[in-house]
């Protein structure tokens, strides 16, 4: 091919890419356009566009990424990240940055899915973000310098195009909040009462997202509860069953089996208790009743007696004798079972003599239930955050970090009451304070 | 197997001798010329009991052969049952939702994809453009445009569920495959930019009547006059070819003028896009396809397991008698390497990727494979 030849090869694919920018207003659509091109026509593997968060979002970070583009999805991982520092720095005197598998920096560059070797070139988009491109082959830049110095004019107008696509976007947004904010102003004549109803709505919703993953959360923490408990019975089981086979062998006689066989119903229908018990757990009450508190604390003590028995604790409560409590059934029941799962699981990893979980319930006007525990207390710089839903401080799979919140939630909620929590004496106090009556406070 | 002058009757007297051996799917190729009733076929072979699917092309290949009137049968080892996509004729062809799952991609990764499409079907660019999203390179792709030469559209693809036309079949293959990718036009006249153009129709070239551009070129070369009437038949010797940095180019077939006097082709050509007219010599293509094969073999593997072909129904338009030389030579490379025999489709456009770039849809082109088992 001739030196022209080339020339006007190189211009009409040129032409093709830079007409191919701008054709819409929307950036997705835009980025599609372009880079579609570019990836076929320089048969290239993966093409991304990374924003930076404040040029999207008004409240957005600077040095935060978006993924506003990424083709194919295939190798679409990461979606935000922190902007490395360093990168600024090396555009301010370089156009591009070549890094290929054997670079020592290689592992930071990827934030993509199936890449382990290959080679990435990356443009910076005015301020806005940069263009990532890939390829599998592992050549130090899959560009030549005269590439380069031709593409650099295209992603220039490409970045120049994303600005418009940036700013198109924001003037949808305001032109829509406008309008909604004139619908709203012309529906004013609505009354203020109705507009009320509409946030309680909204945060109701968000309400039910948040219980609806505390029930999977507290349901999470039952079904450990249940594995506890019927480790021991399934042993057994197991025992008793082989034992029967040894008797059949030996020609043993029935009676024998047959005893076998009583016991091994018997921790049959114990263990089929718990799951009923536990299953109980999961409705909610309609109706006020008054709850003798000492025969739920003994039903919950059975469901957790095969981790207060593992771990040696002793759960222990004060009541006045025939004590009523006029209130929702289940959701106390709720509330004092995560409680006492959370003292038991503070005790993890504790050695110590006289383990104990202690409950008293007194009543001044109010009812107020003290939960106690000696297993150490919640350190101080955290004990304000308890309460917030998705905090743990238990490792992966052991906490959800949902259980005071929703606890909090159904006190404050259903019962009209209030939780607290203070350290005292090597360990932690939950104090609960509920109304003397529920009537007339829900509907 | 083969079966020529194929029919129902034969195929399925066939199938029934045949023993198919467990978690094995029979992957079935009709050539147009035989007689068949695709539905009656696709309902008896389910009756059976197979798993099954394949599609009707214009021929099939089997070793230095092509039968226009033959039926291929072939058993094939796929990683599940294939997927049918259908909506080819629509801008936004559905996948499966489970390509969607990371877990199914993660799978699939270093397979094998059979792409058979309705070759016939407006928006098999876009259809690729989606699967390619999906599968990036963690798939090799392999296929074709499956369809009759007369160009009429009529269901051609058929699995286990029925048969469909505006489709296409992506079956996942347990073999890791090595692709050639060659055509060995080459380039009469570049300096051209589709400068309108919609789809697979060019009203445009430089700016100018794209038809009289085209024509001023090919007459020059040719010494023929190009007319409405002869187009076809002289045409076929002068493709597009879409400039592709660094690569051999894309080829895009000019099949027709329609009522507007525009280019109409096989395959987009999307608007701006630079591109060289080409001319064709039976020797060049012949040497592309021994390049083919030969590329395949540039990783050697070990346990070859088959080769696949698919090549372009317009290359025997263009070599008539010379063809089954292209194919000969295929074979003699494929043979130094491994006993099995080629087997393939002559196809309305190919399905390939470059390597581990982007998947396209060729024409004019011959895309050789061949499979390995995974180590
Ligand atoms: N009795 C307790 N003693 C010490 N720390 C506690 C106690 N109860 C709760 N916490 C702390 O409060 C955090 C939040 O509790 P919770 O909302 O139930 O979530 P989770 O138990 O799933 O972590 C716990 O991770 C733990 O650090
Ligand atoms: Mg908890």
């Amino acid at each position: 091919m001739s030196a022209a030849d080339n020339i006007f090869k190189n211009l009409t694919v040129l032409y093709e890419m830079a007409l191919s920018i701008g054709q819409s207003l929307e950036l997705e659509k835009n980025c599609d356009n372009f880079l579609k091109i570019l990836l076929a026509r320089k048969n290239l593997s993966y093409a991304a566009v990374w924003l930076r968060e404040d040029k999207l979002l008004p409240q957005g970070h600077p040095n935060q990424l978006q993924l506003s583009y990424g083709k194919p999805r295939y190798f679409i991982k990461e979606r935000s990240i922190k902007e490395c520092e360093r990168l600024r720095e090396v555009f301010q005197n370089k156009d591009y940055l070549s890094i290929t598998e054997g670079s020592p920096y290689f592992q930071d560059f990827v934030h993509e899915n199936n890449i382990k070797s290959g080679t990435y070139v990356i443009f910076p988009l005015s301020n806005l973000g940069y263009l990532k491109l890939y390829s599998v082959q592992a050549k130090s830049c899959f560009f030549d310098e005269k590439e380069i110095k031709q593409l650099d004019k295209v992603f220039k107008k490409f970045a120049i195009s994303l600005e418009g696509c940036i700013s198109h976007q924001k003037m949808i947004k305001e032109v829509e909040e406008r309008k909604k904010a004139e619908e709203e102003l012309s529906q004013l004549n609505e009354t203020l009462a109705d507009r009320i109803d509409k946030e309680v709505i909204r945060s109701r919703q968000k309400d039910v997202i948040l219980q609806r993953n505390a029930r999977q959360a507290a349901m999470g923490e039952i079904i450990n509860s249940i594995a506890h408990q019927w480790r021991q019975p399934l042993n057994s089981i197991s025992l008793a069953a082989s034992n029967i086979l040894i008797d059949l062998e030996l020609g043993e006689d029935e009676e024998q089996i047959r005893k076998s066989c009583d016991f091994i119903l018997q921790r049959a229908e114990d263990m089929s208790g718990t799951i009923t018990d536990f299953m109980d757990f999961f409705r909610h009450d309609q109706v006020i009743s008054d709850i003798d508190i000492e025969a739920l604390l003994i039903d919950i003590g059975g469901m957790l007696q095969a981790q207060l028995f593992s771990s040696n604790i002793k759960l222990e409560w004060h009541i006045q004798e025939g004590f009523k409590l006029k209130t929702y059934k289940k959701e106390i029941q709720q509330v004092l079972l995560n409680l006492i799962t959370n003292a038991i699981q503070a005790f993890d990893g504790l050695s110590k003599e006289d383990k104990k979980i202690s409950l008293t319930i007194r009543q001044e006007g109010s009812y107020i239930i003290e939960l106690y525990d000696n297993a150490g207390g919640i350190a101080e710089d955290i004990i304000n955050k308890i309460f917030d839903p998705y905090f743990t401080t238990k490792e992966k799979g052991h906490g959800t970090g949902l259980g005071l919140s929703i606890c909090k939630n159904i006190i404050e909620a259903k019962l009209h009451g209030e939780i607290q929590v203070q350290n005292i004496d090597g360990g932690a106090l939950f104090q609960i304070i509920l109304p003397e009556s529920l009537e007339n406070l829900n509907d | 197997m083969i079966i020529e002058k194929a029919t129902n009757e034969k195929i399925l007297t066939t199938v029934e001798e045949l023993t198919i051996p467990q978690g094995k799917t029979l992957f079935l190729l009709l050539g147009e010329k035989g007689n068949y009733d695709l539905k009656e076929l696709q309902i008896a072979l389910k009756e059976r009991g197979i798993s099954f699917f394949g599609a009707l092309f214009t021929s099939v290949i089997y070793g230095h052969k092509k039968y226009d009137d033959g039926a291929l049968l072939s058993l094939l080892d796929l990683e599940e049952k294939p997927y049918v996509i259908e909506g080819l004729d629509s801008d936004e062809p559905k996948l499966p939702a489970v390509f969607e799952e990371e877990a199914f991609v993660e799978k699939m990764m270093d397979r094998t994809a059979l792409v058979i499409v309705d070759g016939l079907s407006s928006h098999i660019a876009t259809f690729l453009s989606n699967l390619y999203d999906h599968f990036g390179p963690g798939v090799n792709y392999i296929g074709g445009g499956a369809g009759s030469l007369t160009f009429v559209k009529k269901p051609c693809l058929f699995t286990e569920d029925g048969i469909y036309q505006d489709g296409a079949i992506v079956a996942f293959l347990r073999q890791q495959i090595n692709l050639g990718v060659r055509h060995g036009w080459k380039k009469v006249k570049g300096f051209l930019v589709a400068t309108k153009s919609q789809k697979n129709i060019i009203s445009q070239l430089n700016w100018q009547d794209a038809f009289a551009v085209y024509r001023k070129v090919v007459e020059e070369d040719a010494g023929v006059e190009l007319r409405v009437d002869n187009f076809f038949e002289v045409a076929k010797g002068y493709p597009f070819g879409l400039v592709k940095e660094n690569l051999e180019c894309i080829v895009r077939d000019p099949i027709a003028i329609n009522e507007e006097g525009h280019l109409v082709c096989v395959g987009e050509v999307p608007e701006d896009a630079s591109l060289d007219i080409l001319r064709g010599k039976t020797e060049e293509l012949i040497e592309a396809a021994g390049l083919a094969a030969e590329d395949c073999f540039l990783e050697k593997a070990t346990n070859y397991s088959g080769c696949l072909i698919f090549d372009c129904i317009s290359r025997v338009l263009f070599m008539e008698k010379d063809f089954e030389r292209e194919l000969t030579v295929i074979c003699k490379r494929v043979e130094q390497e491994m006993p099995h025999t080629p087997i393939g489709a002559l196809t309305l456009g190919e399905v390939s990727s470059y390597g581990d770039g982007y998947l396209e849809f060729f024409n004019k082109t011959i895309v050789v494979g061949v499979l390995y088992e995974r180590r």
